[in-house]
Formats: C-alpha cells, sequence, structure tokens
C-alpha cells in the first residue's frame, strides 16, 4: 500500500511538474509580447517596463523564468485579466466552486439513475428491458450535448414553463457569497427568504444537471451492465443462491460489493470528459462557471485568463483521476496486488 | 459407398469476411451501417447535391417554415433561416464539414498514430517507459478538453479546429496501436514467426498487421463519433468554425435568437448531426460485437 501511494504520489509530482511547465510554455507559444502575455497589462510605459522585466526577470535564463513563475502560483500572484484589469487569481477561485458544483451533482445523480438501471439489465430475466436500455444509453451517447440542452429547455422551459432557462438564481435574491456553493451558501446565510431562495436555487440547478447528466449516466449504466454480468455468473454468487438468500440479499452482501468495483474505475477515467462537458453546459446555460468565463476569454484572446483557467483545469482533472484511482484501490484489496508493476 | 459430408464445411475465409459475416446478421447494425453510408455520401457530394449556395441570402424569403409546413414553399425545402439562407443546402454542405471533417481528421490521426505507435511498440526499455509516462498524462485529459487548448493558443477557426481534434485524438491512437502491437508480440505464433528468421519488418507485415486491423477499424468508427462531438462543440461554442460557415454546430449556435420561434432552424441541423454520430455508434457496436462473436467460434 506505501510502496502505491509512493508511486502515486512521484506521478503527481510529474504531473504538477508538466502541468505549470505547460502554463509557462504558453507564455511563449501565445503571439504577442511576452511581458504582457505575463502580466496582462497591455501598455505598460518605460519606467514600469524595467520594474516589471526585473520582477518577472524576462532577460534572465528560461529555468530562472520558471521558477520566478513557480513562486508567483504560489503566492497567489497570477497576473492580471487582458480586457478587464481584473486579479486572475480572484477571479478563477470566485468561479471554480459554481463548475465543481454543477459536476459533483450531476455525478451524483447520475449514480442514482444509472446503478439501478444497469442492475436491472444485467439480470438474465428480462431480455426486453436489457434492449430497451442499452438502446437508450446508446441514443443518449449519440446526442450532441448542446442539441440535448436545447430540447429540453423547449420543452421544460419554454412549453411547460416549469424551469427557469438559463441562470444560477433568479435576481430577487440577494445571497452573500461565503464558499461559492449556491446551496451551501443560502443554507448558512441569515436571510429572510431562505426556503425561497433554496426552492429557486434548485428549480435552476434542474435542467443543467440533468443535461451533464446524460453522459455519465449511460456510461455509468453500460459498465454497470458489464461488470454485474460477469459477477452474477461468478460461483460464489451460485453458492449464495444455493443457501437460500433472496435475490435482493444476494444483491446486496455478493453482488453489488463486487460488481461496482470497476464502476469507481470507470469514473475515474471519464471524470476529466465530465468537467470538459460541464463546461460547455455553463455556456449554455449562462451558468457563471470557470468554462464560461474559459471560452469569453478565448473569444477575446485573453491570454492571462486562457492560462490561469487551462491550469486550474487540468490541475482538477489529473487531481480527481489520481484520486479516484486511490479510491479504487482502497476499496478493491485485489486491486492492490495487480496494481504492482503498473504505473 | 463414400458419404459426403455437405453441411460441415469448415469457413476458409478471411477474417474480415468473417467479421462482415458475423457484422450483417445483425439487421439493426445493417441498417445502420447503410445509413452511415448515406450520410459518407452527402459528405461527400453533398456540396454538388445543394440547390443553392449556402451562404446566398434569400431576402423575399425570411424564416420560411420547412415544405412540409402550411406556410412552406418548395423552392426551400427544410426552410430558410433569419437571414434567408436556405437550411437544405447549408446542411447538406454542413455535413461535409462536421462529418467529412471528423472522418478527414480521424484517418490522419490513425495513420500518424500508427506509425509512432508500431515504432512504440517495437522499442523496449528506458525510450519506451518514458512514453508510457507521457501517454499517461495525455490519456487523462479528455479529447475536447485538448482540443480546447489547441485552439485557444491557434485561436479560433475551422482549419485550427480540424488540427486540434487530430492532436486531442492522436495519444489514444498511438497508445491503442502500441498496446496492441506489445500484447501480439508475446504470443507464440509470433515468437515462431521471429524464430523461423523473419525480421522486424516481415513479422510487422505478416503477423502483427493482419491481427490487428479489425480492432484498428473498430477503435476508428467509435473515434469518428468522438470527433464528430469534438467538432460541433466546438463550433457550438464560438470557438470552431465561424459564423457564415456551414458547419452544423456553429449553423445551431447561429439560429439560437430564433430557436423559439421558429424551432426547424435549430431542429433539422441538429436531426441531421444526430443522425450522423448515431449511426457511426450503432455500426461500431454492431463491429464490436460481431468481432467478439467470430473470436467466440
Amino acid at each position: 500500500m506505501f510502496n502505491y501511494l509512493y508511486r502515486k504520489t512521484s506521478l503527481l509530482l510529474f504531473i504538477s511538474f508538466g502541468i505549470t511547465a505547460f502554463a509557462f510554455s504558453l507564455y511563449y507559444l501565445f503571439p504577442g509580447d511576452l511581458l504582457t502575455n505575463m502580466t496582462g497589462i497591455t501598455n505598460i510605459t518605460e519606467e514600469n517596463y524595467q520594474f516589471l522585466a526585473d520582477k518577472y526577470k524576462i532577460n534572465e535564463s528560461i529555468i530562472t523564468q520558471y521558477l520566478a513563475f513557480l513562486e508567483r502560483l504560489y503566492q497567489g500572484d497570477w497576473g492580471v485579466s487582458i480586457n478587464t484589469g481584473d486579479s486572475i487569481y480572484q477571479l478563477i477561485f470566485n468561479l471554480l466552486p459554481a463548475t465543481i458544483e454543477l459536476a459533483l451533482y450531476a455525478l451524483i445523480y447520475s449514480f442514482i439513475v444509472a446503478i439501478p438501471f444497469g442492475v436491472l439489465s444485467a439480470s438474465e430475466s428480462h431480455p426486453w428491458l436489457d434492449k430497451g436500455i442499452l438502446s437508450l444509453s446508446l441514443i443518449g451517447f449519440s446526442m450532441p450535448i448542446f442539441w440535448l440542452a436545447l430540447i429540453i429547455t423547449f420543452i421544460f422551459s419554454i412549453s411547460l414553463g416549469w424551469f427557469p432557462t438559463s441562470g444560477r438564481l433568479s435576481l430577487v435574491y440577494d445571497i452573500p457569497p461565503e464558499t461559492g456553493f449556491i446551496l451551501i451558501d443560502i443554507l448558512i446565510s441569515d436571510v429572510p427568504y431562505k426556503a425561497e431562495a433554496f426552492s429557486d436555487a434548485l428549480e435552476h440547478l434542474a435542467i443543467p444537471t440533468f443535461v451533464l447528466a446524460a453522459y455519465p449516466t449511460t456510461v455509468l449504466i453500460r459498465s454497470t451492465r458489464q461488470s454485474m454480468k460477469s459477477v452474477m455468473q461468478k460461483s460464489y454468487i451460485k453458492a449464495a443462491r444455493a443457501k437460500g438468500l433472496s435475490t435482493w440479499q444476494v444483491l446486496k452482501r455478493h453482488g453489488l460489493r463486487n460488481g461496482l468495483l470497476p464502476v469507481i474505475q470507470t469514473l475515474g477515467i471519464h471524470f476529466g470528459t465530465l468537467i470538459t462537458l460541464a463546461m460547455v453546459t455553463e455556456v449554455i446555460f449562462a451558468w457563471p462557471g470557470l468554462g464560461a468565463l474559459l471560452v469569453d476569454a478565448i473569444h477575446q484572446r485573453d491570454f492571462t485568463t486562457i492560462q490561469g483557467g487551462l491550469l486550474v483545469i487540468s490541475a482538477l482533472v489529473f487531481l480527481a483521476t489520481i484520486l479516484f484511482d486511490v479510491l479504487y484501490m482502497i476499496f478493491d484489496p485485489l486491486a492492490r496486488i495487480r496494481g504492482h508493476g503498473k504505473i | 459407398m463414400a458419404k459426403f459430408k455437405i453441411f460441415s464445411t469448415p469457413i476458409n475465409s478471411s477474417p474480415l469476411k468473417q467479421l462482415w459475416r458475423a457484422f450483417h446478421q445483425n439487421h439493426f447494425a445493417l441498417v445502420a451501417s447503410w445509413g452511415l453510408m448515406f450520410m459518407v455520401f452527402i459528405a461527400i457530394f453533398g456540396g454538388l447535391l445543394a440547390p443553392y449556395s449556402p451562404y446566398v441570402q434569400h431576402q423575399d424569403a425570411l424564416l420560411m417554415p420547412p415544405a412540409w409546413h402550411d406556410e412552406g414553399n418548395i423552392r426551400f425545402m427544410f426552410g430558410t433561416d433569419a437571414l434567408g439562407r436556405d437550411i437544405l443546402s447549408r446542411i447538406l454542405e454542413g455535413t461535409g464539414y462536421s462529418f467529412g471533417l471528423a472522418i478527414i481528421a480521424v484517418l490522419l490521426a490513425l495513420s500518424i498514430g500508427f506509425f509512432i505507435g508500431t515504432i512504440a511498440g517495437f522499442s523496449k526499455g528506458v525510450k519506451a517507459s518514458f512514453l508510457n509516462h507521457i501517454l499517461d498524462v495525455a490519456l487523462t485529459m479528455p479529447s475536447l478538453l485538448i482540443a480546447i487548448v489547441i485552439v485557444a493558443i491557434l485561436g479560433p477557426g475551422i482549419s485550427n479546429t480540424f488540427w486540434a481534434v487530430v492532436l486531442a485524438m492522436l495519444p489514444q491512437f498511438i497508445h491503442h496501436v502500441r498496446t496492441e502491437i506489445s500484447e501480439l508480440l508475446d504470443k507464440e505464433f509470433v515468437v515462431a514467426y521471429t524464430l523461423d528468421g523473419a525480421n522486424k519488418f516481415q513479422t510487422f507485415r505478416f503477423a502483427l498487421l493482419p491481427n490487428m486491423i479489425e480492432r484498428l477499424v473498430i477503435f476508428s468508427t467509435m473515434a469518428i463519433s468522438s470527433a464528430v462531438l469534438d467538432i460541433v462543440v466546438l463550433g457550438f461554442i464560438g470557438i470552431g468554425a465561424q459564423s457564415p460557415e456551414p458547419e452544423l454546430g456553429a449553423m445551431i449556435a447561429d439560429n439560437l435568437d430564433v430557436f423559439y420561434l421558429s424551432p426547424w432552424t435549430v431542429m433539422l441541423p441538429g436531426i441531421a448531426l444526430f443522425l450522423c454520430i448515431l449511426f457511426t455508434n450503432i455500426v461500431g457496436d454492431g463491429l464490436r460485437h460481431a468481432l467478439k462473436k467470430r473470436r467466440r467460434q
């Protein structure tokens, strides 16, 4: 186990180096003036230039510049946005919770929906159910996320008027941002309209969560179905049945425990896609998150914001992937043995 | 008297032929493969079939509903958008952009990935483990995110999108080919080839290649659907193909303002897109099942 954790830590170090080196190289890859790309200040005067050149060490070797970059990253001095002049660090970490919130709820939702469906479709006694669920998941898999979003909005927001079309919270409610997670913020705030604001936030969440959950749900259904199918044919399941356990007992005590382990692994593999799709969902629903910020920055060629956004998102994806991997190892003792000799 | 065994002739056809035999027993997938061929046909010849240029604006027919609608006009089969552009022409041309470019991107990534992956599969030691680490890092990033990163560096535009998608898919192809080759190299029949005195190229050509093709075809089919998705999503969020170009994702984003007024401007390109991806996925799934069936025989 320690050996495994050691390997994962070294991978983490390798990845951190990779990400920061990549983010640093963006300074040179982006077109335009090097110092502007680093600081985000567009019109640098003569006397300022000398000061900034010293501070950012642009006349020294690449390695010194990289080390200075790491130091600035650590201190939270990430430069300012080229367009608005706001601090990038502030901007990104104010918006990051919104993205994580959306992705997290979608993940929880897809867990709740996908696992029962996956287990049901794995059972031998309902072949028609299996076919139906599989073709539904194939359709969900083939639907471009923005098109699904438009159809759902058209039906539930425009025609039926049940849910709002975009945004995170109605402008009527003024919730002071504490953590950045809207539901938690409402719960810990002391405003008189707490209950109304909470239900309003839930209504705003409903459609984006459902749309974003479509992809992980289909993936999870497929992987649950496959692993349950192979687990239910094992001899220990037969032995449990022969003992006289009911179907539910067999599932609870033996089937799910073994069948759901590969699902954790699948989740880790697809978490990056989930975050990317969350970024797209944000753009569609005007959700004030990191993805919307990044896409806007790409439009406006705001290089400092692009760099900061990419850095945070890729770090998030890698951290989550490693975390899921560690979780998998903790839950599955067999994988620990198999894990030797891998990265 | 000699007895003839008429019904138990062994199947001696090539693996690909056997795969096809197993594939076309699945009618669902067979129909989808015809649909896929139709879409490929449109992607290639769509521009020639289009009744109008996708850019020309018919001022006398703004937001015309499709022909089957009461107020529709047969001049514009699928209606027109807010600028009076014929939607049928734009879809025919746009399929070439979204679907055709995705196929070309996959073919390109396949050939480059095949080349690098083969070399990597044969190499051992430090070189291989270094490549392993790089690939592991690259594979953790989803292809759409890599594409967004590349577009962010290169700037928006359809040609940049194309290169972004190619580069984003490359690690997957390299990884696939590399694992396939290193797995096959351990098999006994390949070792027998080497012991017979075959050099590396001969081993590759006669022992490895025939056993890799099927899986590569399946993998590429699945890659096409994700490439289409990447291209249209980039187009939709406005950092891929730019506005007047008839790329399907950009088209849908263009017509968002009039979506609630005239839904067909968004629904029809969406359906075309959905069919492309669905057919590709069904064919890929069918091929995978067919391969499983054939291997079991």
